[in-house]
């Protein structure tokens, strides 16, 4: 079921803004691209809210040594033990298989803020 | 010495039955002045001439185990009264005949030359004659003992040309080191000289020398030495080789560490896990959590057995999540050399105590996959 949240320019690039969706915490990104991202808001390690964290490139690397802010991925990171959360899927990149919040579908229409849950 | 003296003693009379790899063996050869002949006139001259007599790096026990060892287990004697480990002839009787080993591969600790001060030139020497006898002396002799090279990480060049030069050679499959504290391992620069162990499909070997320190260093006593130095110094050049990628660069190095203890693996997968969850960004190269590296890239030896009942052994193979991680060793000829029938507690199953005991190393150490037909009757 989709949920309207906020018009489409209410966010800059690089924002982070907490939603309710059914007494659920989400948090909303924008990322640098434009595009938006919805994730869980709640730490999955202690409860950690993930919206009063970083929005950040996400840090890849070409070999030992090389320091990359990747172009296209960005993560969130929780502000009790700064776990980092790839906002394209919620996943920890350290340990995708087991590290994850939530995510939800996003979608932008008739200048509004869409998510699906 | 009374032909009773030469008598086994009980815990090492029993062959074994089943295919057993002994990981941690130690040779020696016949003291410096032996060693010298393998060296240039020009640097013999400092040993036959000058009484250069070991590396010194400035240990400062005196624990009594040698002492104790040679009065008490008089069936490892060699006939020349020389040092445990080093007459071939009683090797083979005791680790082939009496213990049942069918594979020994041994390490040497005579010659930790990447622990010297001073002129790493001669260090670079030292390798060299300490590789081209152990090959003449030992494993032409020998087809069931393997071999470890002798490397100086004080020259990087030179390890590398020891590499190439003996690394062809069947029985040689690893490259040993001390456990090093000046070094860290994940260093870069000492990436080609892993490069060229995986080419010529060598594992590296770390176990400690008297170098060794914990983080204190040398503490007050030898025993908190023995108890800790081994296990500080190993999990920390584990953490270098992980963390600086050398494993994401060479996917199928392995890492054997030797007598160093085991049962601190969950603590230190957990620990290293934990920290790459909130650290990641800082190692961006390394793509795979900690645990699931030293699971497929680190072997640990078993020697000194830890207290460990059946019930405890099986939850820590449980908690590392790998049966394949272990190897056997008895650490022969030293103090505390196991003993291979009682090494493992009783009751584990037989596909483990199989892999534990033999099947594992087998899958480590590349040339010795050749052996494989053995470990399956």
């Amino acid at each position: 079921m989709k949920h309207q949240l906020f018009g489409s320019d209410e966010l800059e690039p690089g924002d982070v803004r907490e939603a309710q969706i059914d007494g659920i915490a989400i948090v909303v990104v924008r990322k640098r691209d434009g595009s938006y991202r919805a994730l869980r808001n709640r730490c999955s390690h202690q409860g950690g809210i993930l919206s009063r964290g970083c929005l950040e490139p996400m840090m890849v690397s070409g070999g030992v040594g090389d320091y990359s802010y990747s172009a296209e991925r960005e993560v969130l990171r929780c502000p009790l033990h700064h776990w980092e959360f790839d906002v394209d899927t919620g996943r920890s990149p350290a340990y995708p298989e087991k590290v994850r919040v939530r995510s939800y579908p996003v979608t932008v229409a008739d200048g509004k803020v869409w998510i699906e849950r | 010495m009374s032909a009773t003296d030469t008598e086994p003693v009980a815990a090492s009379a029993a062959p074994s039955a089943e295919f057993v790899v002994d990981a941690d063996v130690h040779e020696y050869f016949k003291g410096f002045p032996a060693l010298a002949r393998y060296l240039s006139p020009e640097w013999a001259r400092l040993i036959t001439e000058w009484g250069f007599k070991g590396i010194d790096v400035g240990f400062p026990y005196t624990s009594g185990s040698v002492v104790r060892t040679y009065q008490t287990r008089l069936e490892w004697r060699p006939e020349d009264e020389g040092e445990l480990g080093s007459d071939l002839n009683v090797m083979r009787r005791n680790l082939f005949d009496e213990m049942g080993i069918a594979i020994a591969i041994a390490n040497n600790l005579q010659v930790p030359v990447s622990f010297m001060n001073g002129s790493y030139e001669f260090g670079s020497a030292l390798a060299t004659a300490y590789n081209t006898q152990v090959v003449e002396n030992w494993l032409d002799k020998e087809p069931r003992l393997m071999g470890s090279l002798c490397i100086n990480l004080d020259d990087p060049a030179h390890a590398i040309r020891e590499i190439e030069r003996f690394g062809p050679h069947p029985q040689i499959v690893q490259v040993a080191l001390p456990t090093v504290v000046a070094y860290e391992l994940g260093d870069p620069r000492f990436l080609p000289i892993w490069e060229a162990a995986v080419r010529h499909e060598l594992v590296l070997g770390l176990h400690h020398g008297y170098g060794t320190k914990t983080v204190l260093g040398y503490p007050r006593q030898h025993i908190e030495w023995k108890a800790l130095a081994p296990g500080h110094a190993m999990m920390s050049q584990l953490a270098s080789l992980i963390f600086n990628g050398v494993f994401d660069t060479l996917e199928c190095f392995k890492v054997v560490a030797m007598e160093a203890g085991f049962t601190w693996l969950p603590y230190f997968m957990s620990r290293l896990d934990q920290q790459f969850v909130s650290f990641r960004d800082q190692v961006p190269w390394v793509t795979r959590k900690p645990s699931d590296v030293l699971r497929s890239n680190i072997r640990l030896t078993t020697q000194p057995m830890e207290f460990l009942n059946v019930r405890q052994l099986m939850r820590l193979i449980d908690e590392i999540g790998s049966e394949e991680m272990l190897l056997f060793s008895s650490d022969y000829p030293h103090y505390d050399t196991d003993v291979v029938s009682e090494a493992l507690p009783n009751g584990v199953p037989d596909e483990l105590r199989a892999k534990i005991m033999g099947r594992n190393a087998l899958a480590t150490y590349p040339k010795l996959a050749r052996f494989a037909g053995g470990a399956s009757q």
